[in-house]
């Protein structure tokens, strides 16, 4: 029993983050607007859909801009809807175009980036009526994960798709250093332990490719989004995929383990390089670290992400090891003869 | 199996958000289930494998 506790740790590790994960309520946040265009100097009633907003929704300011803006002028709220009344008066010199929204209700400030676009209307030709806002951030101390424009509720992913690739580099980690040993003694129950690594580490970058895949087509718009780091691990899981080939090939047990640890070790590197390093430096990533875009830690700004993810990345890597332990002890089982 | 129920209780209460009109708390309660379902299965290859090995040892 204490020889597996990281085995039992694992499965109570993944069982809180599957229930946390899935069930830990969004912040209150804003999910459309009714309308895309409005005119300035006219009376426009704008429908804003809130979602979650709990049991007391109590919306204080309403503002249309950024640091310089037009406060609504009359806010009503209805289960889940808030209408807000704008009369943007942009001047002679106002800039037209596209605004965010902002919302600040119960205290907290709520955005929903290009909400709509300001048209100068040809009766607005008086002075502005935009008023400087200062937005202090009120944190939050409840237990709610970040409610972001486009990743909404599918932010959840973080805890299930990003480990998957923790686990794979964590494994692949492992089974090099496994493969390093091997050439150091060669003794064939190394290469047994790196080559189980491999199949599992596999197996978990299949998964990764397949849930990154579902979750880029809600938020990015393409199964297969123009991506350095997508390119990267398509031909990484090729590269990995060679040297289920190349083992398959080759039946001499002891020149299969040292060509396939020669392998591993040049495959690693060049692995790690691809999905690591050039999507950081071609600077056009849209994965959250890389290039132009911001680390999720930007979003969580309570912590609350942070308090499931990291159980969530040893979770899975804790279950990843199990199965590859398993398969290392059923292949000894049946080929090797102490 | 109890210790699922006694978690699984107040994320299946009326009060979370999360079940709102849509019940989504059911559908993650069922996955937290079929995950344990899983991992028992893992338990138990486990336990067969240690199983084999040990007969391996006595037999060689």
């Amino acid at each position: 029993m204490i020889k597996h506790w990281w085995k039992i740790a694992a499965i109570v590790l993944l069982l809180a983050v599957l229930a946390g994960g899935l069930l830990v309520p969004l912040k209150t946040g804003i999910t459309g607007v009714d309308k895309l265009n409005i005119a300035s100097d006219t009376t426009t009633r704008l429908q804003i859909d809130i979602y979650n907003p709990g049991a007391v929704f109590k919306p204080e300011k309403a503002l249309l801009g950024g640091k310089y803006g037009f406060l609504a002028t009359r806010l009503s709220y209805d289960t889940g809807v808030l209408l807000a009344e704008f009369n943007p008066k942009l001047g002679k010199s106002g800039p037209e175009g596209m605004s965010n929204l902002y919302v600040l209700a119960n205290g907290q400030w709520m955005a929903f980036p290009s909400a709509v676009s300001i048209t100068r209307s040809a009766t607005d030709t008086g002075s502005s009526n935009a008023v400087m806002v200062v937005a202090d951030e009120l944190k939050s101390e409840a237990v709610t994960f970040p409610n972001r424009p486009i990743l909404n509720e599918s932010i959840r992913n973080l805890f299930y798709h990003v480990p998957m690739w923790f686990s794979m580099i964590f494994l692949l980690l492992i089974s090099a250093v496994y493969s390093v040993k091997y050439l150091i003694k060669p003794n064939l129950l190394f290469d047994m332990r790196s080559d189980a690594l491999i199949r599992v580490a596999i197996l978990a970058g299949f998964l990764g490719c397949a849930t990154g895949s579902v979750w880029a087509s809600v938020t990015w718009d393409s199964w297969w989004p123009r991506d350095p780091k997508l390119n990267g691990v398509a031909i990484g899981m090729l590269m990995y995929g060679a040297y289920l080939l190349l083992r398959s090939g080759i039946g001499d047990e002891y020149q299969k383990a040292r060509i396939s640890a020669v392998y591993n070790l040049f495959v690693f590197p060049i692995f790690i390089a691809l999905i690591v390093i050039m999507p950081k430096l071609s600077g056009d990533s849209l994965h959250p670290g890389a290039g132009g875009t911001v680390g999720f830690n930007q979003y969580d700004l309570d912590n609350t992400m942070r308090m499931f993810f990291y159980p969530a990345i040893l979770g899975w890597i804790l279950l990843w090891l199990w199965m590859a332990s398993l398969l290392y002890r059923s292949n000894k089982l049946k080929n090797y003869l102490p | 199996m109890l210790f699922l129920m006694s978690m699984a209780s107040p994320l299946l209460a009326d009060n979370n958000p999360m079940r709102g009109n849509a019940k989504f708390n059911v559908v993650a309660v069922v996955l937290i289930i079929i995950f344990a379902g899983v991992a028992g299965y893992l338990i138990y290859l486990d336990r067969k494998i240690t199983r084999m090995e040990k007969e391996k040892e006595k037999s060689s």
